[in-house]
C-alpha cells in the first residue's frame, strides 16, 4: 500500500477508534449515529481503495458553502440543547463534535483538514474518558494509540517528501519506503515502544488531583433494606436482580475457605409488626487518623494481627449511603472526606455516592466464648435490655412456638440454636410470597404459609428471641457466595441481599447467626459463567488499577520496593564492608613485608598486565575493523567473501590508506593502485572476488577462497616490503590523516593519468 | 546524583544537540498542558491515561529522533576553485554506520560562524549502511577566506513535533577568487594584438614543426617522422617550435591613498573601488592564461614570477582573493620597495597596472608599465 493510502486510512481509523468510544459512552441520537457511521465506513472505503464506493463518495461531496451553513445550524441547535433541552453541556457539545467529525471526513483536502480531524478525534476520546470508566476503554485506548502512532509516522513521511518538492531537486533523498513488510512491523513496535512508555508513565504520574467522588454521570442502583426504616418483605424485591454491586477480595485469606461472608450495611433494633426501625439512628462522625484512615473503634495490635479480617471493597454507585464490611468493622481506608456512624453499628457516607469507588476495611468478627455458651442465664445491661427486647403487640402463638420449641434447652445459646435449627428444618425458602404484604406478615409466615425468605426467617428468630428475653437485631446486608477465580474474589449481587440476626451474649457480645436456610447458589462451571468470571476479573482489575489507582496506591508500591530492597541494600553494605576490610588487611600486610618486597617483580607483573590490555585492545580493534564491514542481512557465502574484503580494507588502512565509505570496491582499487602500483593485480583480483562473492549470483569456491587467501598474503608482504622501504622517511611520508592521505593519493592516481 | 552531576550529565547527553518545537508540536504541548490540568483538576485516572500517551509520544520523539541522527557520517566536498558571485556546486556525502535501522527525514545545513545555512539539501529515507551523495548549488558573493565549521543535520523524524539537531565538526577552508567578468571586446582585441613581437622561434617542446633531422642513438622513438623516413628510406626525426609564450605581468598596488594612517578605516567608496580593481586585475588575468599568455603578477608586496598553466592562475586568483588595502607605517619606503620589486620585472614582458585610484606617489612608476588601468566609478576598465 501506498503512503498516501496508508495515511489517509490510518487518520480515519484513528477518528473512527475515538468515534467507537463516543459512541460506547455517550448516548447520541441515532440518526447523527448513522450519518458518521455512514460517513466514516464510505471515506474509509475508499480511502483504501475499494471501487465500489466512489459513488457513494461522490455523492456525500457537499460544497463547502453548503457545510458552513449546516455547521452553523449544527451549533445553534446543539446550544439550544445545551440551554433549554437536555440542559447537559458536555452531550450538546458530544453532539456538535460528531457533526464537526462528519465534515472533516467528507472534506479531508489539505494538511490543516487532516489536523483539524485529529484534534476532534483526541477531544472525542476525551469526552469518552469523562463519561465512562469501563474496561472496554483499554480497548478503545490501545486501537487509538496504535492508530495515533501509524498517522503521525505517515503524516511526517507524507509532509516531508511535500516539503522536499516531490521527489526533485537537491532536497530529494531517496523516496521514503512504502508500506513493507519491514515498515509495518517496525510501527507496530513503536506503537508497542509507546504503549509501554504509557503505562509507565501513567504509574508513575504523581497522583496530585483532589478527585473526591468526581461527578458521576451514570444513575444509581437501585436497592432496599438499608434505609432507616425496612418494611417486611422489601428485599424479596431485589432477590431476582443479578446486578453486581460490588467485588469483595481477602488479600489475606484464601477466599472460598471464609465459607459464607456476611457483609453487614444496616442494623434495627425496633419491629412493629410489619416494619423494622433504627431508632439508634443517630450519627457520629468516625475519629480520622489520617487522610483517609478511619477509627471506628480501637482494639489491641495483637488482636488485629490474629483475628483481622481485611477487605478490599469496590462498590457500585448505590442509592444507599452505606458501607458495607464483615461485622466487627475495626477500620476503614478510602478516598473519604468524613464517614459517620449510628448507634447500632451502622457506618455511613454522607451522601450516595455517584460512581463507582473502592475502600478497605478491617474487621475482627465477634467469636462466640465458652462461658457464653454455657451460662445458664445472663445478667444484660440495662441499654441492651431497652433497645433489643423490644417487641410489638403479637400473637401469643408465637410465644408459645418459642417455647415449645425451646423447651428442652438448658442455657439461652441452647435456646437460640433450638429457635435457629427449628426455623432452617421446618420452614421452606421461597421468594413466592404471594403479592401485597399481609396485615401481619410474621403469622402468616410461621403459622400459614411456612414459606418465606431471609427476612422472614430473621425477623421470625428475633422476635421468638426476644420473646424469651434473649436480645437480638436484624441485620442486613449482602452474603457473598459467588467466587471469581480468575481474581480471587466474591462477586456480590443484588440477588445477595440478606438478612439475618445478631444476638447479643454479655461476653462475646454480637453474634451473628443465620436462621435462613443455605442459599447460596455456588460457582457455576459453564464456559459462559467461566468467561462472564473471566470479563467480571479484567473489570475489577481494571478498575483497580486503572480507575482507582491513587496517590496512596503509589506510596504502597514505594513502601513495598522499600522494604523489598531492605535485604538487597543489607547485602550490599555487607559486602562493601568486607571487601573494604580485605583492602585494609591486604594493605597493612604488604606495609608489615614491604622490606622484603621485591619491587622488580612486581613492575614485572603490571607490565605483563599492560601488555596483555595492550594485545586485547589490539585484538578487540582489529577483529572489530574486520567485522564492520560484513552487513547482518548476507548468506553464509557472501559474508565469508565480506570477511576476506575486510581482511584486505583492514591492512590497507593499517598501512594508511583507508577506504572512505563513499568510495565504490573498484574505484577504491584504483585509488590503491595510484598510490602502490605493485599491489594492483593483488588488490584488484581481491575486489573482483569480493564483488562477485558479495553481489554475484554464484557464491566463491574453495579455491577461490584459497586464492583469496593467498592473495591476501601476498598483499600482507608487498605492504611490508613497501613498509621497510619507506622506512628511512617514514616521519616525513606518514599520512597525516586518512583523508589527506586519499587525497594524495588521489592527485597522484590522477597524475599518473595525465602523464 | 547531586544536581550538579545531573547536570552535567544532560549536558554531556545533550552536546551538539538543539531541540525546538514546529507549529504542530507547539499545539500539541498546549493539548498535553490542558489535558494534565484536566487531570490534575478532576483526579479521573483516564485523562491521566491520555496525559500519559501524550507525554510517551514526546518521550519517543526524543529517543527516535536520536536514533536517527546517531553514527552518521558527514563529509562535504567543496569545489578547488570557487569564484565570488558565479554559482558552483558542492556536495555532502551522507552515510550512516547503522546496519538495521534507517535514518528518515534528514536536513543538511552548513555552519558557518556558529550559524546554520541552509542549502535545501534534505533525505527523505537513508537505508542501513547506505552513503549518498547529495550536491547543492553554492553562490559566495564576497571574495575572501571561506571557512565552514561544521554541519547541522536536522530531523522532524518520527512525528514532525520536535526537530532535532546534531551539529558534526567539518572543517572546510577556501579562497574565494575574485568576481571575473569578461573584458570589454576593443580592450580584448588589444591585449590579443599585443605580445607577438615577444616570441621567439628556437626549438622546443610545443606543437609546430621547427626542424627534420638525421635519427641519433637517444633520440625519442615517438619523434620519428614516419612519412619522411618513408620516403627517403632514412630515420628522420622532427624537432618542435618551442612553445616560447608571451608574457604579461599584472599589477595591482594595495596602497591606500595618501594621507591614511594605519588605524583607519577604508571608507566603503574606496573598498569599492579597491574591489573592483582586484576583479579587474583577477579578469586579466583570467584572461592572459586563456589566451595563452605566460603570466606573473605583483599584488602588494607579493610577487608571482611567470610560470604557465592553470596552477599560476589559481596562484593568482587565490592571492588576488586574499589581497586587501593596506596603509604601511612607512609609506615612503613601502612605495620604494613597490617600484624596486616592479624595476626587477622582466622588460620584455606586458605589464598592466591596475589602480583602483589615483595615487601620485605611484607616477614614477607608470612608465615601467605598458598600460595603466584605472577604475573609474562606472565600474568599466578604461586604459589609460
Amino acid at each position: 500500500m501506498s503512503i498516501e493510502r496508508s495515511y489517509r486510512v490510518s487518520s480515519l481509523l484513528l477518528v473512527a477508534s475515538a468515534f467507537l468510544g463516543l459512541t460506547l459512552a455517550a448516548e447520541i441520537p441515532w440518526p447523527m449515529l448513522m450519518l458518521a457511521a455512514i460517513a466514516l465506513t464510505v471515506t474509509l472505503s475508499y480511502a483504501a481503495g475499494w471501487g465500489l464506493v466512489r459513488l457513494g463518495a461522490r455523492l456525500l461531496a457537499i460544497p463547502t458553502e453548503v457545510w458552513n451553513v449546516l455547521l452553523v445550524l449544527a451549533f445553534i441547535a446543539c446550544t439550544a440543547d445545551a440551554v433549554w433541552g437536555s440542559q447537559d453541556v458536555l452531550l450538546a457539545g458530544i453532539n456538535f463534535l460528531v457533526v464537526l467529525m462528519v465534515n472533516k471526513v467528507l472534506n479531508l483536502r489539505e494538511r490543516k483538514d487532516f489536523l483539524y480531524l485529529y484534534a476532534i478525534s483526541l477531544l472525542q476520546l476525551l469526552a469518552t474518558a469523562a463519561l465512562t470508566v469501563e474496561p472496554w476503554y483499554a480497548v478503545v485506548f490501545v486501537f487509538y494509540l496504535l492508530a495515533s502512532i501509524w498517522t503521525l509516522l505517515l503524516y511526517h513521511l507524507r509532509h516531508e517528501a511535500e516539503d522536499a518538492g516531490g521527489g526533485t531537486g537537491a532536497g530529494a533523498g531517496q523516496a521514503p519506503p512504502a508500506i513493507s513488510a519491514r515498515f509495518f512491523w517496525t510501527t507496530n513496535v513503536i506503537a508497542l515502544a509507546a504503549l509501554v512508555i504509557t503505562v509507565a508513565i501513567f504509574f508513575i504520574t504523581p497522583r496530585a488531583g483532589a478527585g473526591f467522588f468526581q461527578k458521576g454521570r451514570g444513575q444509581a442502583i437501585r436497592t432496599s433494606g438499608f434505609s432507616q426504616t425496612v418494611d417486611l418483605g422489601m428485599i424479596g424485591s431485589v432477590k431476582l436482580d443479578p446486578t453486581v454491586v460490588m467485588r469483595v477480595q481477602f488479600p489475606d485469606q484464601a477466599g472460598p475457605s471464609l465459607g459464607r461472608v456476611y457483609l453487614r450495611g444496616a442494623a434495627y433494633d425496633r419491629y412493629t409488626g410489619r416494619t423494622w426501625i433504627n431508632s439508634l439512628a443517630q450519627r457520629h462522625a468516625i475519629r480520622q487518623r489520617r487522610m483517609g484512615t478511619f477509627i471506628v473503634s480501637e482494639i489491641p495490635r495483637p488482636t488485629l494481627a490474629e483475628a483481622g479480617v481485611r477487605q478490599d471493597i469496590l462498590i457500585e454507585a448505590l442509592d444507599a449511603p452505606v458501607l458495607f464490611g464483615v461485622p466487627e468493622v475495626k477500620r476503614i481506608q478510602g478516598n473519604f472526606l468524613v464517614l459517620h456512624q449510628d448507634r447500632i453499628g451502622g457506618i455511613h457516607l454522607p451522601y450516595p455516592p455517584t460512581r463507582r469507588f473502592e475502600y478497605s476495611v478491617l474487621s475482627v468478627p465477634n467469636r462466640l466464648e465458652p462461658e457464653d455458651e454455657l451460662a445458664p442465664s445472663f445478667s444484660y445491661p440495662d441499654q441492651i435490655r431497652k433497645y433489643y427486647l423490644q417487641l410489638p403487640r403479637l400473637s401469643t402463638r408465637i410465644w408459645e412456638l418459642a417455647r415449645q420449641v425451646t423447651r428442652n434447652a438448658a442455657t439461652p445459646y441452647e435456646q437460640v440454636a433450638a429457635l435457629k435449627w427449628h426455623l432452617i428444618k421446618e420452614y421452606r425458602y421461597s421468594l413466592e410470597v404471594g403479592g401485597g404484604v399481609p396485615a401481619r406478615p410474621l403469622e402468616e409466615f410461621l403459622f400459614t404459609r411456612k414459606t418465606g425468605y431471609c427476612e422472614h426467617y430473621a425477623t421470625a428468630m428475633v422476635v421468638m428471641l426476644r420473646s424469651l428475653g434473649i436480645p437480638a437485631r436484624l441485620a442486613t446486608g449482602f452474603l457473598a457466595g459467588e467466587w471469581n477465580d480468575f481474581g480471587n474474589y466474591y462477586t456480590v449481587r443484588q440477588q445477595d441481599a440478606h438478612a439475618w440476626v445478631e444476638v447479643y451474649f454479655p461476653r462475646s457480645g454480637w453474634i451473628i447467626l443465620d436462621p435462613t436456610p443455605s442459599l447460596v447458589a455456588g460457582t457455576e462451571s459453564s464456559p459462559r459463567a467461566l468467561l462472564a468470571r473471566f470479563i467480571d476479573s479484567f473489570r475489577l482489575k481494571w478498575t483497580r488499577m486503572v480507575i482507582q489507582y491513587s496517590f496512596r496506591d503509589q506510596q504502597a508500591v514505594l513502601e513495598e520496593i522499600r522494604d523489598r530492597s531492605q535485604p538487597a541494600r543489607s547485602q550490599a553494605s555487607e559486602s562493601l564492608t568486607v571487601v573494604l576490610t580485605w583492602i585494609k588487611n591486604w594493605r597493612a600486610w604488604l606495609a608489615d613485608r614491604s622490606g622484603a618486597w621485591d619491587w622488580r617483580r612486581l613492575f614485572v607483573v603490571v607490565a605483563a598486565l599492560a601488555v596483555i590490555v595492550m594485545l586485547a585492545r589490539l585484538w578487540r580493534r582489529s577483529a572489530t575493523l574486520i567485522t564492520r564491514y560484513v552487513p547482518a542481512q548476507c548468506t553464509t557465502q557472501q559474508r565469508a567473501a565480506t570477511r576476506v574484503y575486510g581482511r584486505m580494507l583492514h591492512m590497507l588502512e593499517s598501512s594508511g590508506l583507508p577506504k572512505p565509505s563513499y568510495q565504490a570496491p573498484l574505484e577504491f582499487a584504483g585509488i590503491v593502485g595510484g598510490r602502490w602500483s605493485d599491489t594492483v593485480p593483488v588488490v584488484r583480483q581481491l575486489t573482483e572476488l569480493y564483488c562477485r562473492g558479495r553481489f554475484g549470483p554464484t557464491p566463491l569456491t574453495t579455491d577461490d577462497m584459497r586464492t583469496a587467501d593467498a592473495l591476501l598474503s601476498r598483499l600482507r608482504a608487498t605492504l611490508r616490503r613497501q613498509r621497510a622501504s619507506r622506512a628511512p622517511t617514514t616521519g616525513a611520508t606518514r599520512w597525516g590523516s586518512p583523508h589527506v592521505g586519499v587525497l594524495r593519493a588521489l592527485r597522484r592516481w590522477k597524475g599518473g593519468k595525465e602523464r | 546524583m547531586p544536581p550538579g552531576r545531573l547536570t552535567r550529565f544532560f549536558r554531556w547527553l545533550y552536546r551538539n544537540r538543539t531541540i525546538s518545537t514546529t507549529p504542530e508540536g507547539k499545539r500539541f504541548v498546549v493539548l498535553t498542558l490542558a489535558i494534565g490540568l484536566a487531570a490534575v483538576n478532576t483526579g479521573n485516572n483516564l485523562l491521566y491515561l491520555m496525559l500519559a500517551m501524550m507525554l510517551s509520544l514526546i518521550v519517543l520523539s526524543g529517543i527516535l529522533s536520536e536514533q536517527c541522527l546517531k553514527h552518521l557520517s558527514i563529509v562535504r566536498r567543496l569545489p578547488e576553485h570557487i569564484f565570488a558571485g558565479q554559482p558552483t556546486t558542492a556536495h555532502f556525502i551522507i552515510g550512516t554506520s547503522r546496519t538495521h535501522l534507517p535514518s528518515f527525514s534528514l536536513r543538511v545545513m552548513d555552519v558557518m560562524e556558529e550559524t546554520p545555512v541552509d542549502r535545501g539539501v534534505s533525505i527523505l529515507y537513508l537505508a542501513p549502511g547506505a552513503s549518498i551523495l547529495r550536491p547543492y548549488p553554492l553562490l559566495i558573493h564576497r571574495r575572501g577566506r571561506y571557512a565552514l565549521q561544521a554541519v547541522k543535520v536536522l530531523t522532524r523524524f518520527p512525528f514532525s513535533l520536535f526537530v532535532k539537531g546534531l551539529t558534526i565538526p567539518a572543517k572546510s577552508e577556501t579562497v574565494i577568487y575574485p568576481a571575473v567578468s569578461p573584458l570589454p571586446e576593443p580592450v580584448q582585441h588589444e591585449l590579443d594584438a599585443l605580445g607577438h613581437d615577444q616570441e621567439i622561434i628556437r626549438r622546443g617542446q610545443g606543437a609546430d614543426l621547427y626542424n627534420l633531422r638525421l635519427y641519433q642513438p637517444g633520440d625519442d622513438s615517438r619523434s620519428i617522422h614516419w612519412k619522411t623516413t618513408a620516403r627517403t628510406n632514412t630515420l628522420i626525426v622532427s624537432e618542435k617550435q618551442a612553445e616560447d609564450r608571451r608574457r604579461a605581468t599584472i599589477v595591482l598596488p594595495t596602497l591606500t591613498p595618501p594621507g591614511f594612517q594605519p588605524a583607519d578605516l577604508i571608507p566603503p567608496d574606496l573598498e569599492q573601488a579597491f574591489e573592483r580593481a582586484v576583479e579587474l586585475a583577477a579578469s586579466l588575468a583570467v584572461h592572459f592564461h586563456d589566451t595563452g599568455f605566460a603570466t606573473g603578477a605583483l599584488i602588494g608586496d607579493e610577487l608571482i614570477p611567470y610560470r604557465p598553466g592553470g596552477d599560476q592562475l589559481h596562484d593568482m586568483l587565490r592571492t588576488l582573493g586574499l589581497c586587501q588595502p593596506r596603509t604601511p607605517s612607512d609609506p615612503a619606503t613601502t612605495v620604494q620597495a613597490f617600484g624596486d620589486r616592479l624595476s626587477r620585472l622582466s622588460s620584455d614582458t606586458l605589464t598592466v597596472m591596475v589602480l583602483p585610484w589615483h595615487d601620485p606617489r605611484l607616477d614614477p612608476y607608470r612608465a615601467m608599465t605598458w598600460r595603466v588601468v584605472g577604475v573609474p566609478e562606472d565600474r568599466e576598465a578604461s586604459f589609460i
